[in-house]
């Protein structure tokens, strides 16, 4: 299970991290209840600040996605606590993305069937 | 037995002067000197460059060696090879590596295509690295001796030698205390702290992965760091019982009189013997996962581009205040190294000049 950054991306590494381990958690390769690793030992790894790896797993925490306990460390916590106003928010954010981009209703929904299809088999 | 012994220390100063020879091209132009440099340039100019080196070194070992020679002959002193040359050759090695490794620097090639790095997402526990059984077997080690040190305790006299010469005459004498009678078992309790500082610090290893073949580097990373816990261990366990055995044989002496040195002396050329096993079977093992690595993905090691320029002293000294790691992998040799920025690094080094500190302060305090 890793997560990967692009030096060259133009995204911001924490961004990076947060949608990285996003992924994982949608696909369900990180758990409820699965730790994850300090800081410290992330922003090591990657080489990167320990200042970016804090702010990616703080913006985690406020979508609530992982709960952070003092001493314990991060924890995957439970997504089902969403409301599904919040869930539905960044959807429809992205589907008016494509609205405006002139896509047609068919077309969007052979994206999102297809982009649905790609995470449900990484899921497997 | 004095012959014995010069010859042991030359057996050590040759394993030495082989390592020192070997070390610039471990990793061949992976960590050339510890710099990575080009097939052509390894293969062309790096051949020159390890051919002055090989020869300069070679030239001051016979040197160290003859001086030694000279000594152990004319000042008749046992352990002159031990405590003349050997730090001399390291010292010698160690200037003659700078400076060709300086030589070297200007050929660095950093690869600019890597810069996509990946991380595993898996905490490591301390529990998960250790071994109950061999716990088990350390803590009796511990145990035993120090239970029959207290069971004769009372049966000492109350004058007891503490240092024997050559031919196992006592010259040196101490009153009986508890810091002169349980001195060594105190002193495993103290390594057996300080080995688990380093354990507790090694699985925390700083990993850093490529984006291409993360699987098989992770693989490979994982299974170094296996072998470099596993040594840990095997030193730990050499360590207690060493320590064991000769507080045991001090104790017949201190009740007799009469020294064990010869026992003692076995014992740790036994011991030396087996450490050298133990290293060489893990530098081999650690080989072989190396070029099981440059087999499934092409490359020894991924050096990022802002980390090259914090290693010091061609690839031995790493200090670099930007890079939150305490430990990770060595550019030169095998194992780990420690990013000497690193705050928690004064933990280490604080444990390390405790034992130091006490021995002179109980010294001083007459309890020796």
């Amino acid at each position: 299970m890793f997560i990967t950054i692009d030096e060259r991306d133009r995204r911001p590494i924490y961004q990076q991290v947060v949608d990285e381990i996003k992924g994982l958690i949608a696909k369900g390769e990180l758990r409820e209840g699965t730790p994850l690793p300090p800081v410290r030992q992330i922003a090591a790894n990657l080489g990167v600040n320990l200042n970016t790896i804090a702010t990616a797993y703080r913006e985690l925490q406020k979508e609530g996605l992982i709960t952070v306990r003092h001493g314990a460390g991060a924890v995957v916590s439970s997504t089902k606590a969403t409301s599904n106003d919040d869930l539905r928010r960044p959807l429809r954010a992205a589907l008016t993305q494509l609205v405006l981009a002139g896509f047609s209703s068919n077309e969007i929904l052979e994206i999102v069937l297809d982009e649905l299809k790609q995470l449900v088999q990484g899921a497997k | 037995m004095k012959n014995v012994l010069n010859i042991w220390f030359f057996v050590f100063d040759v394993v030495a002067f082989l390592i020192l020879l070997y070390i610039p091209i471990m990793h061949k132009e992976d960590a050339f000197f510890g710099t990575k440099v080009s097939l052509e340039t390894y293969q062309g100019i790096g051949n020159k460059i390890r051919n002055r080196y090989w020869f300069w070194l070679t030239l001051t070992f016979i040197q160290i060696e003859i001086l030694g020679f000279m000594l152990s002959t004319y000042r008749s002193g046992i352990a002159t090879a031990w405590f003349v040359n050997l730090p001399l050759l390291l010292i010698a090695g160690l200037i003659f590596y700078v400076i060709f490794a300086r030589q070297v620097k200007p050929y660095q090639v950093v690869d600019e295509t890597i810069h996509r790095f990946a991380t595993v997402l898996k905490v490591r526990h301390l529990s998960d690295y250790t071994n109950i059984a061999l716990e088990v077997v350390i803590g009796l080690c511990i145990i035993i001796p120090t239970l029959v040190l207290i069971y004769y305790y009372p049966l000492l006299p109350d004058r007891i030698p503490v240092h024997w010469d050559i031919n196992g005459h006592p010259n040196r004498w101490a009153e009986k205390s508890f810091i002169s009678v349980f001195m060594l078992p105190l002193v495993t309790i103290y390594l057996q702290g300080l080995f688990w500082l380093l354990k507790h610090g090694m699985i925390q290893v700083k990993m850093t992965l490529p984006a291409e073949h993360t699987a098989e580097y992770l693989e490979c990373k994982e299974e170094s760091l296996r072998v470099m816990i596993s040594l840990l261990d095997q030193i730990r366990l050499l360590q207690v019982i060493l320590l064991g055995t000769i507080s045991l044989s001090i104790l017949s002496s201190m009740a007799s009189g009469i020294s064990s040195i010869n026992g003692i002396l076995l014992v740790t050329i036994i011991s030396d013997v087996v450490i050298l096993f133990i290293c060489g079977y893990n530098i081999y093992r650690m080989m072989e996962i190396e070029e099981k690595l440059k087999t499934l993905t092409g490359t020894r090691s991924v050096q990022r581009e802002s980390e090259a320029e914090h290693w010091y002293l061609g690839g031995l000294f790493y200090y670099n205040p930007e890079d939150p790691a305490l430990f990770l992998e060595k550019r030169i040799g095998f194992g780990y190294t420690m990013n000497f920025a690193n705050k928690s690094i004064f933990l280490y080094f604080g444990y390390i000049i405790l034992l130091p500190i006490g021995i002179f302060l109980l010294t001083q305090l007459g309890k020796i």
